[in-house]
């Protein structure tokens, strides 16, 4: 048997609470008696009495507490003390909270003890602070924030990669975790495919042509639009590989990007190379080269969504002859260039987002080389956000140049509203094209929002006696929140083709275009 | 197994800063969220962001955090000890005759608020350094009289707070750090200098308090020895006081504890009558002893280098004024702010004067408006509802150090109040401290006209963080 | 902060806290150690009364034992919003969530026997004291007033109704004078049991309509004349007609501590209502509707019972 005994100088506990103490104290586990009181004569009386006195508390005036624990063994005395302290401390519990609020990640990160994500979307100028203190708290980190610039994204997927902690961003508008969709993306089956994006609406567009042919997703992240860049060097791109290759919910592990830089393009690849399940590298506008180096680590690789997709859903199992694969509808080829006339030569392709954006753009500069666009790094074909089409012109309006001041065309379509009735007023334009992004984050009626625009653009043109043939592409599965079938069945309304896919737009707008040849 | 695969593995469970529509569609799809009501922090100012990451440097930070554990340490072990009363001028250091003490951060005469400067003639005439009003006036800009803030002279003074040589003080004793604080009595009833009167009923009053209430309570607490303030105010919390605006249980513990020892006293029974009947008729009489108890405890934490522990919290109707532990005696001024609350009938917003009085002590030291949580019937008088009063106790720790585990809050299970507003931690959440007080007057002498909620300007916060963050330039 | 007595309503009449819910604003009208009155546009007064005063239409209680320390003075302005009552610059009643006074519905008529044992009780013996040749004289003419006015009553004599009335306004020491007290507790009565009181009814609404009295009676009388009294007087009458809530000797004692003597005034006057309502039923239902004489003599013998002597006024409780 053991007694400990402290004594805290000038700490007044009212009666109550020292009962519940006492009554707690004594439960905890080894105790044979605790005692919890104030040092007033009175209890001195008893404590004497129950031989529990000592010169210490003899010394203590009433408005000391006197904390006593016996245990049955000398070796959970200390501990057992420990415990009655604890028992002071009385921080209110982890309860629901519904009623409080949080200001700081660090605070809620304390009180909400289960949560492991942040998602941080505030202004680029304190996004990295927040993300810090996110990975601080121990918290994965989703950073939807642009505008952060790069010594702090490399500082903190440094940080996120010693603690073993995701840092989706800056500029990571996609993930889906644990079968929750963060941001914007979209409702998809769940299954054995783990994505790594870093675009999103690529991300989207994988994960949505993935629920299509059969399968399903066990995880997508997202790194950013610039962890494949060669300062950053892939860092969130390789430790994702990495989790997902740990990952017992994933056997096949897709990768989809731009091309990232060639150095860092060998380590990812290598990365995948060095895992046992397969994988598929989708790097959109890849040159030969990247192919090249893919196939000779044995890595499925495409530069385009579908095949890729395709493939990746192949590697689960599922048999290519079960599928429909939405082949490239030639008949619709013909009669749309049967109803062009030979002036009418130009694709304008105004996105939403964009990553599809590229896809199409690449596919149009296969077959092209007038094609411009304010997302083309080459300063002969970059256009700003002020200037005229020209020729092919590829747009995607997410970018600074459109959003000044305004919210992503994913929410509020004004602006795209405003192009598409410019260009569709031009004689040399052969097709517009548009996208429509369902999901999370989405406008509840991206194609409903566009109707009197089409309506509009159909009339102008046929007033003046031209077909004016708009492609539209609707991301998005049976499943978002969004309605597709409502969706389609308006742009069917409105005599706007649709394509099945992001790779199918692209192709049909560079086809329908096509003066002189065959395909 | 990479810990982000335990991630993959475990149900998500979010914190979502910034857009409120993310944290929505994830609660749509029923996975638990936390929005954040967040700020930028420094009120999104740049050189008060980068002061704040100067402090949050590991070695900065680390020096900072054992600063502040001390200043609240003190804070918490201080046990304030009523030992007396006395006139000023024998108690209150560098007292003189021609001192006149005042309420907030430092003013020059010509700018004081018209109810200050209504409580300065009054307290010139009762001094007898001017035989009216009017000649009062001229003599307080004569340069004759000295002016200071109570603060400055280990003093509070509630709403006006001018103090002069012949009030009688309560002299507040600090236990374990020696320190002493002290303040005046309160007028009670009606027309009082405090609120800016100085007609005669007022001198009157005063005179009385001079030669009656106070040498009774001196006496009185001759014969008592000492009260123990800091466990008269935890049992006065326990009974549904606050102890900025609502005092009924500390003025009842207090009388009380003075009673047998009044009637010990030599004075004559009708003597011993009015000054029972004067306590009765306000609850307001404690009022300014747990402003002097607070004063006491936070000036044991003054002057604690590198401390972000704010030490002080004031009004002059002028300016707001705030001293923090760690930058001596400087003060961080801004402008005093209107207190929203329900106005008693008749009176409209017009009406309302600026914040003033050294009372928001209390919440300095975690008592007043940061225990509301304790003080329920105080609702009607100050707007909202219970369940927000309670949220105020609550929603301070996030901007506090520590809790006082001998001032408790019954309903919050007996957690201590809020203890230690730390700077740093009021620009990192946008959350200023909340102050519960009375709504007085624009004009002098009319008093009080309803009561309510204020804070403090984020200002005085900004220029406290550049000036600690100016400390570790090192 | 000082400089402000704040306090809160207890409870309040129901007509009352509505009163001053959308906003009212008025003079104090006068100010006694247990009661404020207040002056709006109402015809009624309003009261503001400490906690230990009886509750009564027009009146709110507050949390205050007196009400004659705090520095209100008559003519300070009164301002009310609802939430706040506000009187001068400094006394502040929070009257918000005011929990409002139960209503009391005494249906049926009193009962004889309560009646007398009524009496009884209010003549149980006291020591006697000397009292002035004023009071005596009052006592007099108090007591001619209510025979004069009960046997107006009875014969259907609207003129002699109206002298008698007359006779008992203002008569008497006091702020309520005893014959207003009278007046207003026999009016309460006949506004409860209706037609066959009517005469005595209308008799006191001409008082209120000539304003022959002081402000604070008539306010009195006016609530009597819509069936409202003071609680304790209520009560009784409650008791009267068969209530069995309360014990008839606290019901007494809290009416006798109405007032100076106004408890046992406005007792007199509500046995005096009730003795004459009981004799003309028992005279309509009686198939020998003959021999006024006779009744009005016993009816005369019942009123010299209850007012009486000069010592059986002493016996209700006066002096």
């Amino acid at each position: 048997m053991s007694t400990r005994t402290l004594v805290k100088k000038n700490t007044y506990i009212d009666s109550v609470s020292l009962m519940s103490i006492s009554t707690k104290a004594n439960a905890l586990p080894g105790v044979t008696n605790a005692v919890a009181a104030m040092a007033t004569s009175m209890n001195k009386a008893i404590l004497t009495d129950q031989g529990l006195i000592t010169a210490e508390i003899e010394d203590a005036t009433p408005g000391d507490l006197v904390l006593i624990v016996v245990t049955d063994d000398e070796d959970s005395g200390d501990e057992a003390l420990e415990g009655l302290v604890a028992l002071l401390d009385r921080k209110p519990a982890a309860d629901s909270g519904d009623s409080v609020s949080y200001h700081t990640v660090a605070s809620a990160a304390e009180a909400r003890t289960q949560a492991n994500m942040a998602v941080i979307s505030v202004n680029g100028a304190f996004a990295a602070r927040e993300a810090h203190a996110a990975l601080d708290s121990g918290l994965n980190v989703m950073l939807f924030s642009d505008n952060v610039a790069l010594d702090d994204e490399i500082a903190l997927k440094k940080k996120a990669h010693e603690k073993g902690l995701l840092m989706m961003g800056p500029d990571c508008g996609t993930a889906i975790l644990g079968g929750v969709s963060l941001c914007f993306a979209n409702e998809v089956r769940r299954g054995r495919i783990g994505i790594v994006g870093a675009s999103g609406t690529g991300s989207q567009e994988m994960s949505v042509r993935i629920h299509d042919f059969g399968a399903g997703v066990s995880q997508l992240i997202g790194t950013g639009g610039r962890d494949l860049s060669k300062e950053v060097g892939g860092i969130m791109m390789l430790d994702s590989i990495e989790a997902l290759d740990a990952d017992p919910g994933t056997d096949v592990i897709v990768v989809i990007s731009k091309p990232p830089a060639a150095e860092v393009a060998a380590k990812v690849l290598d990365r995948l190379a060095a895992s046992d399940k397969p994988s598929v590298a989708c790097f959109l506008g890849a040159g030969d080269d990247i192919a090249a180096e893919a196939e000779k680590r044995g890595i499925v690789f495409s530069n385009r969504t579908k095949p890729a997709a395709l493939e990746a859903v192949k590697l689960t199992g599922i048999r290519e002859e079960d599928l429909d694969l939405h082949s490239l509808n030639w008949p619709l080829i013909e009669e749309v260039r049967g109803k062009l006339t030979p002036e009418q030569k130009y694709i304008r392709a105004l996105y939403c987002g964009g990553t599809i954006c590229d896809e199409a753009m690449f596919l149009a500069m296969e077959k092209y080389t007038d094609v411009y666009s304010n997302i083309r790094k080459e300063p002969e074909f970059k256009l700003g956000g002020t200037d005229p089409s020209r020729a092919h012109t590829f747009l995607d309006f997410g970018e600074d140049e459109f959003t000044q001041g305004k919210p992503h065309p994913m929410i509020d379509p004004s602006n795209r509203i405003a192009r598409f009735l410019e260009e569709a007023k031009d004689p040399e334009v052969g097709v517009i094209v548009l996208d429509f992004v369902l999901g999370y984050g989405s406008n509840p009626d991206p194609v409903g929002v566009m109707m009197p625009a089409f309506k509009q653009a159909k009339e102008l043109a046929a007033s003046e006696g031209r077909h004016l043939e708009i492609l539209a592409y609707i991301l998005g599965t049976d499943a978002d929140s969004q309605d597709l079938d409502d969706q389609v069945a308006k742009l069917a309304e409105a005599d706007v083709t649709w394509a099945s896919s992001s790779t199918n737009t692209g192709l049909l707008a560079r086809e329908f275009v096509s003066k002189g040849d065959r395909a | 197994m990479s810990p982000i695969t335990d991630l993959f593995n475990s149900p998500l469970s979010v914190i979502n800063v910034g857009a409120a529509m993310f944290a929505e569609d994830i609660e749509t799809q029923g996975a638990p969220v936390t929005h954040l009501e967040w700020s930028p922090p420094g009120g999104g100012r740049p050189d008060v962001v980068e002061a704040l990451t100067k402090m949050a440097q590991t070695d900065v930070a680390e020096r900072i955090e054992a600063a502040n554990k001390k200043a609240v340490e003190r804070i918490i072990n201080s046990q304030p000890v009523l030992v007396g009363f006395a006139p000023a001028i024998e108690v209150v250091p560098g007292m003189t005759k021609t001192t006149i003490l005042h309420a907030g951060p430092p003013i020059a005469y010509d700018r004081m608020a018209g109810a200050m400067k209504g409580a300065v003639t009054g307290a010139l005439v009762f001094e007898g350094l001017a035989k009216d009003i009017d000649e009062a006036d001229e003599v307080a800009r004569s340069g004759d009289i000295t002016f200071a803030p109570c603060h400055e002279h280990d003093c509070v003074g509630s709403m006006a707070g001018v103090t002069s040589a012949s009030m009688f003080m309560h002299i507040v004793e600090n236990r374990p750090y020696g320190n002493r604080a002290y303040t005046n009595l309160s007028e009670q009833l009606a027309k009082i200098l405090r609120m800016g009167a100085n007609d005669q009923s007022v001198i009157d009053r005063l005179n009385w308090m001079r030669d009656v209430l106070g040498p009774i309570l001196r006496d009185a607490m001759e014969s008592a020895g000492e009260i123990d303030l800091r466990m008269m105010l935890a049992q006065g919390l326990h009974m549904g006081d606050e102890a900025h605006n609502r005092n009924n249980a500390g003025t009842t513990l207090l009388i009380q504890a003075l009673a047998p020892h009044i009637l010990n006293s030599s004075f004559s029974t009708k003597d011993q009558q009015d000054v029972f009947n004067f306590v009765k008729s306000s609850e307001y009489f404690s009022g300014p002893t747990w402003m002097a108890t607070s004063k006491a405890a936070l000036d044991s934490a003054k002057g604690i280098e590198d401390s972000t522990v704010v030490v002080a919290m004031c009004r002059n109707g002028v300016e707001f004024g705030v001293r923090v532990a760690g930058t001596g005696d400087q003060w961080f001024t801004g402008p005093a702010q209107f207190v929203e609350g329900p106005l008693f009938a008749g009176f409209t917003a017009e009406d309302k004067g600026l914040d003033i009085g050294d009372s928001a002590i209390t919440e300095t030291y975690g008592i007043g408006g940061f225990a509301m949580a304790c003080a329920p019937a105080i609702v009607p008088l100050v707007g909202g509802t219970v369940s927000e009063a309670i949220e105020y106790s609550r929603a301070m720790m996030q901007i506090t150090t520590d809790t006082n585990p001998n001032l408790t809050i019954p309903i919050l299970g007996f957690r201590g109040v809020a203890t230690g507003i730390d700077v740093r931690k009021v620009e990192e959440t946008g959350m200023l401290p909340i102050i519960n007080t009375a709504i007085a007057h624009k004009d002098a002498g009319i008093g009080m006209i309803g009561a309510g909620l204020t804070h403090p300007p984020l200002e005085v916060f900004h220029e406290a963080t550049l000036a600690l963050a100016g400390r570790f330039a090192q | 902060m000082g400089g402000s007595v704040i306090t809160t309503a207890l409870g309040g009449d129901r007509d009352v806290l509505q009163a001053v819910r959308p906003g009212l604003h008025g003079h104090v009208h006068s100010t006694f150690r247990s009661v404020i009155n207040v002056a709006t546009d109402h015809p009624e007064l309003l009261s503001l009364t400490a906690a230990s005063v009886a509750r009564a239409p027009r009146s709110i209680q507050v949390c205050l034992d007196r009400m004659d320390c705090h520095g209100i003075a008559v003519g300070d302005d009164v301002f009310s919003d609802g939430h706040t009552l506000r009187i001068g610059e400094s006394f502040v009643v929070v009257v918000s969530a005011t929990p409002v006074w139960a209503e009391n519905a005494a249906d049926g008529e009193p009962l004889a026997r309560r009646v007398d044992a009524l009496e009884a009780l209010l003549s149980a013996p006291e020591p006697t004291r000397s009292i002035s040749a004023f009071e005596r004289a009052v006592d007099e003419r108090v007591q001619s007033g209510i025979e004069a006015l009960q046997s107006a009553v009875l014969v259907r004599d609207e003129e002699g109704v109206q002298h008698a009335v007359a006779s008992l306004v203002g008569l008497g020491t006091g702020l309520t004078p005893t014959g207003d007290d009278v007046l207003t507790s026999a009016a309460f009565v006949a506004t409860r049991l209706g037609e066959p009181l009517e005469l005595l009814h209308r008799g006191v609404a001409g008082v209120v309509e000539s304003g022959a009295t002081n402000d604070i009676s008539l306010t009195a009388m006016r609530c009597a004349l819509r069936g409202r009294a003071v609680q304790p007087i209520e009560d009784l009458y409650t008791w009267l007609c068969g209530g069995n809530m309360h014990n008839p000797h606290k019901l007494v004692a809290d009416v006798q501590a109405i007032g100076h003597t106004s408890g046992a005034d406005l007792a007199l006057g509500l046995i005096s209502a009730v003795r004459l309502y009981l004799e003309i039923t028992r005279i309509r239902e009686s198939p020998d509707s003959r021999a006024p004489a006779s009744r009005s003599a016993s009816l005369l013998s019942v009123a010299e019972r209850s007012s009486g002597t000069p010592s059986s006024a002493l016996l209700c409780g006066r002096g």
